[in-house]
């Protein structure tokens, strides 16, 4: 190929071959070796020793099929006059993926036919299936504008939304796309599940569990129930999937809640900074703040941080905002470094990564619980406004607990401010 | 005749491609540990694998490179790597060849993984084209095109250096 290389680039080409690269270490090959021949002699055990047990568990799986069979049989008749009605493609589905003893494993000896039906319509959703059954025509290759399969691009502006408004949308149908009458919502989030590369944010039910399970989760077990959204939409419509700009929604929202006394439990301001260094002067502030006992120099960083794309890296670039709060640097310096440490930057660094997949990177969050458990995210495109919710919200009457400006790290890192109404 | 084993011939293939799999995490990575830590990862996941696979040579590579890019992220973000780490190596009595080789390495770790994946391939394996395209799972004419991508733009830092180095 290198004829059709430029001449420089062919010498550049030889002049690399005559480096080499650095060497594995001296027991790489042998420890290689030790870990496959480890792994045979485990096998060939395994399979010395799996005749007997084999022998006994084909007599036993033999039984219980037979078994499993004749109660279906007994049932046969009631459980398919009664599935016709709804939900009858996962039913259907479910037997013919799944063998009959599984299926009342399932159910349990105790349970009544209409569980019995609720597991079977839930637990065994073919969604590779549904997806070729109602979807594939347009996803696969994005015909009418429809997000393809697996790609992260088309996906992304969706996935922010939320499963809540993804299901609304094929349920109720969205643009050009036709409804999916058919399809059970379960189904519809078995189907969504497949065709996302990451799996969409559900409702945040623990925001605190919710930031330690992205480490090792990613949003897959960001709420428990998936469908809250859906269920709880007279609220969250107004608010989750809109990000709006000019925030009428929210601030219906935010009437409603002040018109109910005690409603709001607790508010949570997080920040979403576009690197780990901008989180941790972020941080910093929030140190500093509890120094000064000043709340606004929160929001007027914020402001600075964002209409200012000065990085703060240096005593010179500090030196307004150290004015701006009374402090000397070294002041500054030792807040800033009693706030940090290692984990905390790993863990917003996390987050920041995820929060940028999804397309919110650079917003603060607004997190409210209210006094029946309800939990609300809020997202918007402008930061101005949001501090500006977030304070009408941190002062709003009726408001029991409220927290102040937090960053999404050191949620765990700092006492919360509390305060009592 | 009995036929070998899936792990035999595991075992045979990484007798014989060892240090392709080393070089194609390194190349990821640009981290001997991580390197050597992704193959080995690798090794133990696809001799775990229950069913026959096709084509095990292209499941090794690809499944060494999956672990190396998820290493790599993970060092990225757990700590600073250090970029000045010098995984490209001169000859050691050639003053001349250590400082371009640091300078190499310098600027490869710069480059984009899948430039600097196919750069180190091509260059410091015996793959062809061809065999990088089946092992990265990019078509052929994309490695090629990426091949001389890379070495233009390692070209182009490396000119740039000299003439820092001139002017100061």
């Amino acid at each position: 190929m290198s004829k059709h290389l430029s001449h420089d680039l062919v010498e550049l080409e030889k002049s690399l071959g005559t480096l080499h690269v650095q060497p594995p270490s001296e027991g790489f090959f042998e420890k290689g070796n030790s870990i496959l021949n480890e792994k045979a002699k485990k096998s060939a055990d395994n399979a010395k020793t799996l005749w007997f047990p084999f022998l006994f568990y084909a007599l036993g799986a033999a039984l219980f099929v037979s078994l499993g069979v004749n109660i279906l049989f007994f049932y046969d008749n009631t459980i398919f006059t009664k599935t016709a009605g709804h939900n009858n493609s996962a039913i259907n589905l479910a037997i013919a993926e799944n063998n009959a003893q599984e299926k009342f494993n399932q159910a349990g000896s105790g349970a009544s036919i209409d569980t019995k039906l609720q597991i079977l319509a839930t637990k065994f959703i073919n969604a590779e299936q549904l997806y070729v059954d109602h979807c594939k025509m347009c996803h696969e290759h994005g015909i009418g504008g429809a997000p393809r399969r697996g790609y992260l691009e088309d996906w992304k502006p969706r996935i922010s939304k939320g499963m809540g408004a993804l299901i609304n949308n094929s349920v109720f149908s969205f643009s050009n796309k036709p409804p999916c009458p058919t399809c059970s919502e379960k189904e519809i989030e078995a189907i969504i599940d497949y065709m996302t590369p990451i799996p969409a944010p559900r409702l945040i039910s623990q925001s605190v569990q919710y930031l330690a399970n992205i480490l090792e989760l990613s949003f897959a077990s960001a709420g428990n129930d998936p469908l809250f959204i859906e269920k709880n939409k007279n609220h969250l419509a107004l608010i989750f999937p809109t990000r709006c700009k000019n925030c009428e929604a929210i601030q219906q929202a935010l009437s409603h809640w002040q018109s109910t006394p005690g409603n709001i439990a607790n508010v949570s301001v997080y920040l979403t900074m576009s690197s780990e260094s901008d989180d941790a002067h972020a941080r910093a502030v929030y140190a500093a703040m509890q120094i000064n006992n000043e709340e606004d120099i929160g929001s007027k960083f914020i402001r600075s941080m964002q209409t200012n794309p000065t990085q703060f890296n240096s005593a010179d670039s500090f030196a307004p905002l150290c004015q701006s709060m009374n402090l000397s640097f070294e002041q500054f310096q030792t807040a800033y470094q009693s706030a940090v440490t290692t984990e905390q930057v790993f863990f917003s660094h996390e987050l920041t990564r995820q929060l940028e997949i999804l397309g919110l990177k650079d917003e603060p969050g607004i997190i409210i619980t209210t006094n029946n458990g309800e939990q609300y995210l809020i997202h918007n495109d402008n930061p101005t406004e949001m501090m500006a919710i977030a304070s009408t919200l941190l002062n709003a009457e009726g408001t029991t607990n409220n927290t102040g400006l937090i960053s999404p790290s050191s949620e765990m890192a700092f006492d919360t401010k509390g305060k009592s109404n | 005749m009995k036929r070998p084993s899936r792990i035999q011939k595991l075992n045979e293939l990484f007798s014989r491609e060892h240090h392709n799999l080393y070089l194609a995490a390194l190349a990821i990575t640009r981290h001997r540990a991580c390197a050597e830590d992704a193959v080995q990862d690798a090794l133990i996941a696809v001799a775990e694998v229950d069913s026959d696979l096709e084509n095990l040579k292209c499941y090794l590579y690809r499944s060494v490179r999956n672990r190396a890019l998820y290493l790599a992220q993970r060092q990225d973000r757990l700590c600073e790597l250090d970029d000045n780490a010098q995984w490209i190596v001169g000859d050691t009595d050639n003053l001349e060849s250590k400082l371009f080789a640091e300078q190499v390495s310098q600027h490869l770790a710069e480059l984009e993984t899948k430039y600097r994946e196919v750069l180190v391939l091509k260059l410091y394996s015996d793959f062809t084209f061809n065999e990088i395209a089946t092992v990265t799972g990019h078509p052929q004419n994309t490695v090629a095109s990426w091949y001389r991508r890379g070495l233009a733009q390692l070209k182009e830092k490396l000119d740039e250096q000299t003439l820092i180095a001139r002017s100061s």
